[in-house]
């Protein structure tokens, strides 16, 4: 990509038009990154940048910065991984020194207030914009190693547990499909071996995600390690007795008193057992439109006995969508119009605006309520899904100030899945 | 009168001899209906609608035709028995043109041969009729059925799905196919086509199998077909036939996954060069050819355009898939640009061909690095130039388009020698292609025509703003963003 940097004036950057589209531009970029109205946010600042870069193409001076020092300006303007402004203010740009020479910075300040960047169309440059976006190598840091042994007779689930696992000795996201297995089939000489691998290895849709996910989701046992340290110990100190025992008045004492040996302290190894605390294995879920969700954690704490005693209470995930269910729930986690209205949203920011809906209804009913047992009526909508139960796990491995997880036995969910005509229970998550 | 009678004096009439093939059809048949369309016989009379009447019709309309009997009217075609080259006992089909001064194209076959194939494949269209209409009688009492008032769908992938193929009110395919999770892949139980006269050979064909791939991409299974009856179609044969396809499984009645791509590839017409750069691209695991070729059977970029960004945009699975968001405003800005050109050329070539008034001129696109090179079927003007001038096309004679819709007019003068330069050694008519947004500039005369000019190029306009193709693009992106790469 090629760039050109065009300086407004000071005068030009406060004129009113434009101070009103620069704060446009900045509120709908907080809003996108917000996930709030991102449809009209997105029409919004792309309207505004395009006015901006018309005023800058007419206003602006074209002013030559090497590529590199645009790189570096446009790498300290990424910081968050997901907007980037086509303009920085100079009075914000930390340090400028860095960018530019002493007279040149100094010509720069003392009558421009921004450089607005615009795209060289049809250029070959070598400009590059880095998002961040370097999260496969975290998921595969932790210190379970060990994953349960699953035995189910269902043939999706067994090909989605299949699937679980290749994501979490893989790092790659558990996909709708999995093209690399897809490609790695095609490659291969149609062999009776590799067809039956690729059978066992092929990838299925998320249905039954929620009882698969379920079991992967505790750890057999803590993590322990087992460390060699230097204690001290207490031994006979044989040289000093030897001496002591030759002195006389020792002798006297002894007749009289029987006196105590002298004892030394070494260092000695000695092997201890830790506990340690648990590194969930994290995985991520790619969705049909290509974007990927943020971490999901499964082996994440140990199993415990869960509180039978807790108060119910019913409720549907989306509301809107099973009317049957009026009747039935008390309320809904999230309101079938949030997530309409993020019909330009990827999949992955429905994910997201679930997981933030699902938290803070989860954070709510534990601040007013002693710990409950949800009973969770499933309503389809698989991002839906990821994100609440995200959410749940989020809110049960939050930890005080001695690491010790405080919602633990407070909440439970029971996912409620629609069979015919009937609600089936799946296995309680707590 | 009897149709011994009958068939006597169409004879008499035309001073032919009729072969004993059609001969025998006239005498069980009468008249009929072959492929879906007319066969003219009896009765004996001089309307249009008989074979007397279309013959008569056709040595007025092609005095020089008088030794053939015409048995279809389509539009100006007719479908005739060439008797100069038959028998007594059969001729071969010709395809006559009325207004047309050409000599009768042959279409391979006797009359009795294309009668017999008519027959089986009525027999294979009854039946694959017969097993359809199971198929849905099934799907009914299962409660799956479409429901247009409310667009409900209720089928799943697993479910059997009957699909039709239409092209200008004709059906020109039927097929029931669904996704089986035994080997995770598409099953076909019945796949039915035929022509429709006025598109080229298979196309009936071809319609079905994009729409069975492209239903296995979009389910996400791998893309490996395999038919019920362990038989593939003669007609899908013929078409991979000509595609140069040789299928590993033929006899099991399976197209495998790397099959199946490269014919849904070959369907779509995706270049040769292109298809090595996305493999490229595939071992990057940036996009895949099945992905490509979704994009292009959904109508979400034309071929041309497919072609184009391939070959010339940066971050090509940004730009096909409408990865970028408009957040991330650099990265989107190059993406609309390279969009935007890929669209101009398209409506370019959409003004081509329909500038002529009477028919639809035929365009022929290949890409060279970032130029399209267009060959067109008829002369015609293309009026996109300023102060209400034409540009004239000549059949035979090339045209290669610069697009270059830009919308950032800044180092214009730079740009515009850097797009004389990609015309150097070439021939033919050369055009840039601009949107109406380089009017604006206040020197555009003096900068562009003095520079233009000195080079023998041309430059054609586009009646719409950059911002209007914006708009076309980001509903492209907003729809190609819904699906995998």
């Amino acid at each position: 990509m090629k760039i050109t940097a065009l300086a407004i004036s000071k005068t030009d950057w406060k004129n009113q038009t434009i101070s009103v589209v620069v704060q446009q531009t900045k509120d709908s970029a907080r809003k996108i990154l917000k996930g709030i109205d991102i449809s009209i946010e997105r029409k919004r600042f792309n309207n505004s940048c395009r006015i901006l870069e018309k005023y800058a193409i007419q206003k602006g001076v074209e002013i030559k910065i090497l590529e590199a020092k645009i790189q570096e300006i446009l790498d300290k303007s990424t910081s968050d991984f997901s907007v980037l402004l086509p303009f920085v203010e100079l009075d914000k740009l930390k340090a400028i020194k860095d960018y530019f020479d002493g007279n040149e910075n100094k010509k720069l300040l003392e009558s421009n207030a921004a450089i607005v960047f615009v795209v060289d169309e049809y250029s070959f440059g070598n400009i590059n914009i880095n998002l961040r976006d370097n999260k496969r190598p975290e998921m595969l840091i932790s210190n379970i190693h060990e994953f349960n042994q699953i035995d189910t007779n269902k043939i999706e689930q067994r090909r989605f547990d299949e699937q679980i696992l290749y994501a979490l000795t893989t790092g790659d996201p558990i996909g709708w499909i999995n093209i690399e297995l897809v490609r790695q089939h095609e490659n291969k000489s149609e062999t009776t071996e590799s067809k039956a691998q690729f059978e066992a290895q092929k990838l299925l849709r998320h249905e039954g995600l929620i009882a698969c996910l379920r079991e992967h989701v505790y750890a057999a046992k803590q993590p322990t390690v087992i460390r060699e340290v230097m204690v001290d110990k207490s031994v006979v100190d044989e040289e000093a007795n030897e001496e002591r025992e030759k002195s006389f008045g020792f002798k006297i004492a002894n007749l009289f008193i029987k006196q105590s040996t002298i004892m030394k302290t070494i260092k000695v190894k000695q092997s201890i057992t830790e506990v340690l605390e648990i590194i969930p294995r994290k995985i991520q879920f790619a969705f049909e439109d290509g974007s990927i969700s943020d971490y999901f954690p499964l082996y994440s704490m140990v199993e415990i006995v869960p509180n039978e005693n807790l108060q119910v209470i019913k409720v549907a995930l989306i509301s809107n969508r099973h009317f049957e269910l009026d009747s039935i729930v008390e309320t809904c986690i999230i309101r079938n119009s949030e997530i309409s209205r993020l019909e330009e949203a990827t999949i992955a920011q429905q994910e997201k605006l679930s997981f933030e809906k699902a938290e803070a209804f989860f954070t709510e009913v534990l601040e007013k309520t002693q710990g409950v047992h949800i009973e969770l009526y499933h309503t389809g909508l698989e991002p839906a899904v990821i994100g609440t139960y995200r959410a749940f796990l989020k809110k049960v491995l939050e930890k005080n100030n001695k690491g010790q997880f405080y919602n633990r036995g407070k909440l439970i969910i029971t996912p409620k899945i629609k069979r015919g005509e009937e609600y089936d229970s799946l296995k309680k998550w707590y | 009168m009897t149709k011994q009678m009958q068939i006597s004096l169409i004879e008499t009439e035309l001073k032919v001899r009729i072969p004993n093939s059609y001969g025998d059809f006239l005498w069980h048949r009468g008249s009929g209906v072959a492929f879906g369309l007319p066969i003219l016989g009896l009765p004996a009379t001089y309307e249009f609608s008989t074979v007397l009447g279309a013959t008569s019709l056709l040595r007025i309309a092609r005095p020089e035709c008088q030794n053939y009997l015409a048995i279809r009217i389509y539009d100006d075609r007719m479908l005739c028995l060439d008797l100069t080259r038959g028998n007594n006992i059969d001729a071969p089909l010709v395809e006559i043109y009325l207004n047309s001064t050409d000599s009768p194209r042959d279409l391979g076959k006797l009359f009795s041969e294309y009668i017999k194939d008519d027959d089986r494949t009525k027999l294979e269209i009854n039946s694959g009729l017969q097993r359809l209409e199971n198929l849905i009688d099934t799907n009914n009492e299962n409660g799956l059925q479409y429901n247009h008032t409310d667009n409900s769908v209720p089928f799943k992938a697993r479910h059997w799905r009957v699909h039709r193929c239409c092209v200008h009110d004709l059906v020109v395919g039927l097929t029931a196919f669904r996704y089986n999770e035994n080997f995770n892949g598409i099953e076909v139980d019945t796949f039915l086509s035929t022509e429709h006269p006025n598109y080229e050979t298979g196309h009936g064909t071809k319609a079905l199998l994009a729409l069975i791939l492209a239903d296995a991409y979009m389910k996400g299974t791998s893309m490996e077909v395999r038919f019920v009856a362990n038989r593939i179609p003669a007609t899908v044969l013929s078409v991979l036939n000509n595609f140069e396809i040789k299928l590993q499984q033929e006899n099991e009645g399976v197209i495998n996954h790397s099959e199946s791509i490269s014919i849904f590839s070959s369907l779509l017409g995706i270049q040769n060069d292109v298809k090595a750069i996305i493999q490229e691209l595939e071992k990057a695991k940036e996009l895949t050819l099945q992905g490509i070729c979704f994009l292009i059977n959904r109508r979400v970029w034309a071929i041309e355009e497919i072609n184009w960004l391939i070959i010339n945009a940066p971050r090509t699975k940004a730009v096909i898939f409408g990865r970028d968001n408009p957040e991330v405003r650099l990265l989107y800005s190059e993406s609309l640009s390279f969009g935007r050109c890929a669209l101009a050329f398209s409506k370019l070539k959409e003004k081509i061909q329909i500038s002529s008034e009477d028919e639809k001129i035929e365009t022929q696109i290949s890409i060279r690095n970032d130029l399209f090179v267009v060959s067109i079927s008829k002369n015609c003007f293309i009026d996109w130039l300023s102060e209400d001038e034409s540009l004239p096309l000549k059949l035979g004679e090339t045209l290669t388009v610069r697009s270059r819709p830009r919308s950032a007019l800044i180092n214009i003068v730079e740009q515009i020698q850097l797009d004389i330069k990609a015309f150097e050694g070439l021939e033919g008519k050369k055009v840039i292609l601009y949107t109406n947004d380089i009017l604006k500039l206040p020197d555009f005369n003096s900068i562009y025509l003095s520079l233009i000019s000195q080079h023998k190029l041309n430059y054609l306009i586009i009646p719409v703003s950059s911002e209007e193709l914006n708009d076309e693009v980001i509903s492209k992106f907003k729809k190609a963003r819904r699906y995998r790469t």
